[in-house]
């Protein structure tokens, strides 16, 4: 049913710069992969019942026949829904993980930076680019981190809407997949 | 009590215990971090919530279709 049961670690970060709550999309993942052992369970337990009620010397006939092959498309129906849902867990899982991993570089570039005195702001943003030449070396030296740190910022930023554009996209293609097997479940 | 009563029981019990895998409304939504994927996300877990809630009905329907089968005439 899924290749992927658990969310995965995610690299660590302090600040949420990147936007978005990559904790709360992590859960999220984590709660959808929860899903899917209790719902095989409960086709299992069906598939158990419907088998031992029809096995045998057991229900026989046209309408146990019609039951048994309405029961095996629910079990499909109910199977291509969990998919739905590993599937989905996946999507916002790897998100998270690569929002994660944007986030920490950032955090690790900031670090850096400020350690040759740019001044970060508290949404991660680099400073504003200043006007003229650098008054000392120190001010030079600053000026170089704070670049590094502007092309630092803004690859972090470009990579994480590109993530989460690619992440919508993967969404509404699965959408319409759940949306056209939806007459599986029209019985 | 007939096996076809019991196994009907068996899928009203599941009927409920697959409706309450999920909340009431689906998977509650995580902020994504723009519009579009919030969107997207949204529509999807809709649609995982609307279709546990309309698989979970439909098990409840099989429960129902065996004991009407077996009961007394």
């Amino acid at each position: 049913m899924t290749t992927e049961p658990f969310a995965s670690a995610l690299a660590s970060f302090a600040e949420e710069w990147v936007g978005g709550d990559i904790r709360g999309l992590h859960a999220l993942a984590t709660t959808l992969y929860g899903y899917l052992p209790e719902m095989t369970g409960i086709t299992t337990a069906l598939d158990r019942e419907v088998s031992e009620l029809t096995g045998g010397h057991g229900w026989r006939g046209p309408a146990a026949s019609a039951f048994t092959a309405a029961w095996r498309q629910d079990a499909v129906a109910v199977d291509a829904l969990a998919v739905a849902i590993a599937r989905t867990a996946a999507i916002v899982d790897g998100l998270a993980v690569r929002l994660a991993t944007i986030e920490k570089a950032l955090e690790e570039e900031a670090h850096t930076a400020a350690r040759y005195g740019v001044a970060i702001g508290a949404d991660g943003r680099p400073p504003p680019e200043p006007a003229g030449p650098p008054a000392s070396s120190a001010e030079a030296s600053e000026r170089h981190w704070a670049r590094a740190y502007r092309q630092a910022y803004q690859r972090a930023m470009t990579d994480a809407r590109q993530a989460r554009q690619q992440a919508a996209s993967t969404l509404r293609n699965l959408y319409a997949t759940i949306e056209g097997a939806g007459n599986l479940a029209r019985t | 009590m007939t096996e076809l009563q019991r196994v009907a029981g068996a899928f009203g019990a599941e009927s409920v215990r697959f409706w309450a895998v999920m909340p009431p409304d689906g998977p509650a939504v995580a902020d994504g971090g723009s519009p579009e994927l919030d969107a997207a996300l949204t529509q999807v877990l809709g649609a995982i919530g609307e279709r546990r809630t309309r698989l979970a009905a439909v098990i409840a329907g099989r429960g129902r279709t065996l004991r009407e089968v077996g009961a007394p005439r």
